[in-house]
């Protein structure tokens, strides 16, 4: 019987429990894959508090992104086949889907091919990084050229996703992190500049690289205070695209600066882009281009075994990690 | 600026572009509406590429009572002539100007960039010279006023100009937050608060215009009847009703497409939950206050947006004439006065003692 991890209350990352379930078949429009790797994200975190945008149903099983071979394919699933070398694009309800564990079963219209010349651990660190990246940056935000972004927690898969596609569209990316430890990394990472938030004023800085004119989009996992000074760091008529919720308390809204700027703060999600199949389709096409050529490349922090899934969680929750913490099955 | 500092009233056969000088409402200092002075200053001398407008009669606004006050622009330099709206006729016309004719009705844009080289920016508001008249540049509490001619737009509604002079300001930004930042289209349920105040009830008209059905606040049940009169398909009492409430059921459970936040403050929190997931938010005042919070969570997991927006383009204004023009959308003209009674305007308008615009005449007696 596979491992598959189930939490039956929300709470800390000790919640989570490693159960041996007997293994299912895919039901209609399903597939079921032999789990190779697990991508952790800040959304299982989440929903493991109850946090999350759909309330888990307990025992509920969590996860969005797994890399795997396909062992069995339901009736009408289509375009897929057992064998298939796939991961997982987070484009279903985690607590009916969930990946964690050593078998899962998702909607077949939620797995896809990734190059060969990715590991499983890389191919498990894709989807959700680069959709979100891309929705935020392309598909909504339009960026052009010439540009300058400023993306907030820049050391996360989807900071740094953030940062490769700002490159690859020629744009300034303009990074923020709290200590000066993670510096060096963001740098390397192919930051343009890297703001120490604890030791910088974030606008005055980002004016100054900007010579006056400020950030035409912003991208920021935190919320709460920072807003302001995101907005103050802001061009006129600049995008803020809010796309996490680090901070936990209520966020003023930067009033003047958006009245004066004519600024749009948007809150965002990648569900916006995964379940319209044309932005999806234009988004994996954006993807695929970006890993053949290597402007797209995913970092790899950490890697936990299955059997280390509450120190992974717990190691995400400490907001240490510089890229993407992924769990081998 | 050299001027004069004699109160007599001044005699109509000197006021012409051919005298040295105009009658004003010039302040000197902030304060209560007593530093409201009806002077002689000189009529500003016109620069190439400018008009020199005959001033018809000039609209007050609540922020001319705020800058007055001294709460909006305390570097403002003295003597200074307030007023942001005009309706007049051209008077003089500057080197290398086209396109106008003496004595043709016109209204200058209530903003522009006053360096030529960013008259095409847009938003307007975001040029770095972005000058509001009345505020950055001299205003329209005056007989004369010189102006930019490309930020001056031809008046051909026919209407009075008492009545066009009501317009400018709330117009223009009324259709800059509905049409253009809130993208209101046709079918689109909308939210303004406070239906029934000169900024409300022109986002109502505004909002209808574009064919959408239009919800609004009051606070007070007696402006019932003005809110539904202005257009509004929804009115609810903000002190006994929850307006979130009332709008999730008037949209069938989901929430408004457009919410205009017209008050700011404890409200605009609300107006985030009033709108729909993937809706739109626009920040447009502050009337209920500048402290503005929310949970960033109630933003981004329905994927709401918050637009910000300021003043208007010229485009703007334009557009709103048209429609006034076409009889679309109506002014509301609450009383003219003589320009020489501007403090008497400003009481008026601080003490919420009028119900829709008041204008003044310059060259009334």
């Amino acid at each position: 019987m596979p491992k598959i991890v189930r939490f039956h209350e929300t709470g800390g990352p000790e919640v989570l429990k490693i159960e041996e379930l007997p293994l299912a078949q895919p039901g209609e429009g399903e597939v079921r894959l032999n789990v190779e790797a697990i991508g952790l994200n800040r959304a299982e975190v989440m929903f493991r508090q109850g946090r999350y945008l759909d309330a888990p149903e307990c025992p509920s099983r969590l996860g969005y992104e797994a890399a795997g071979i396909v062992d069995a394919v339901g009736p009408g699933a289509s375009g897929v086949h057992v064998g298939d070398r796939v991961s997982t694009i987070p484009a279903f309800s985690m607590g009916k889907h969930g990946v964690y564990g050593e078998s899962a079963i998702v909607p077949s219209y939620a797995v896809a091919s990734y190059p060969d010349s990715l590991s499983p651990a890389e191919g498990a660190a894709i989807w959700m990084q680069y959709l979100t990246a891309f929705g935020a940056l392309i598909d909504i935000g339009q960026l052009k050229e010439g540009d300058a972004v400023v993306i907030t927690a820049a050391s996360s898969s989807v900071g740094l996703a953030a940062i490769q596609i700002t490159k690859a569209a020629g744009a300034l990316a303009i990074a923020t992190t709290r200590g000066a430890e993670k510096k060096q990394f963001l740098l390397d990472a192919g930051a343009d500049h890297v703001i120490v938030t604890n030791d910088e004023d974030l606008a005055e800085t980002v004016m100054a690289i900007t010579v006056g004119k400020g950030a035409n989009l912003i991208f920021d996992a935190v919320g709460g205070p920072v807003l302001e000074m995101l907005a103050d760091a802001a061009a006129p008529g600049a995008l803020i695209v809010e796309y996490g919720a680090l901070f936990p308390a209520p966020t003023i809204f930067p009033l003047f600066s958006s009245l004066k700027k004519g600024l749009t703060v948007r809150g965002y999600t990648l569900f916006e882009i995964v379940k319209d199949a044309e932005r999806l389709a234009r988004g994996k096409q954006y993807i695929y281009e970006g890993l053949e050529s290597g402007a797209l490349k995913p970092i790899i922090d950490r890697t936990f075994t299955l059997n280390a899934i509450v120190d992974a969680h717990r190691y995400m929750e400490s907001n240490q990690q510089k890229g993407k913490i992924v769990v081998t099955v | 600026m050299p001027r004069t500092d004699t109160l007599e009233p001044a005699s109509t056969e000197r006021a012409s572009p051919a005298a040295t000088t105009m009658k004003a409402a010039v302040i000197r200092e902030f304060g209560g509406i007593d530093v409201l002075r009806y002077d002689d200053v000189p009529i500003p001398p016109l620069k190439p590429g400018h008009l020199l407008i005959k001033v018809l009669a000039a609209g007050v606004n609540r922020l001319d009572d705020y800058i007055r006050a001294g709460s909006i622009a305390p570097e403002l330099p003295f003597p200074h002539i307030l007023g942001a709206d005009a309706a007049g006729e051209v008077a003089e016309i500057g080197d290398g100007v086209t396109g106008f004719e003496i004595g043709e009705r016109v209204v200058p844009a209530p903003g522009f960039a006053v360096d030529d080289a960013e008259a095409n920016i847009r938003p307007t508001a975001t040029a770095p010279s972005f000058a509001l008249l009345g505020l950055h540049v001299a205003g329209t509490y005056a007989q004369y006023i010189e102006v930019p001619a490309r930020a001056t737009v031809k008046d051909d509604t026919g209407l009075d100009p008492q009545l066009v002079a009501t317009l400018p300001v709330v117009l223009a930004t009324a259709v800059r937050a509905v049409k253009n930042v809130g993208e209101v289209k046709a079918g689109d349920h909308v939210l303004v608060h406070a239906g029934a105040s000169g900024s409300g009830s022109m986002l109502i008209q505004v909002a209808k215009v574009l064919g959408a059905k239009v919800a609004t606040t009051i606070r007070n049940e007696d402006k019932r009847e003005f809110a539904e009169h202005t257009g509004a398909d929804l009115v609810i009492n903000m002190k006994t009703e929850d307006f979130v409430e009332r709008v999730k059921e008037w949209t069938n459970g989901s929430g408004a497409d457009v919410v205009i936040d017209n008050l700011g403050g404890d409200v605009f929190s609300k107006s985030i939950d009033a709108a729909k997931p993937l809706g739109v938010v626009v920040a447009y005042g502050f009337a209920a206050g500048t402290e503005v919070t929310f949970n960033v969570q109630s933003l981004f997991f329905p994927q709401k947006q918050l637009r910000g927006t300021m003043a208007s383009d010229i485009e703007d204004l334009q557009w709103g004439l048209e429609q006034i023009k076409a009889g679309r959308i109506k002014p509301l003209l609450d009383r003219a006065l003589p320009l020489s009674q501007a403090a008497e305007a400003h009481r008026l308008i601080a003490n919420n003692e009028v119900k829709g615009s008041i204008v003044l005449l310059p060259w009334a007696e």
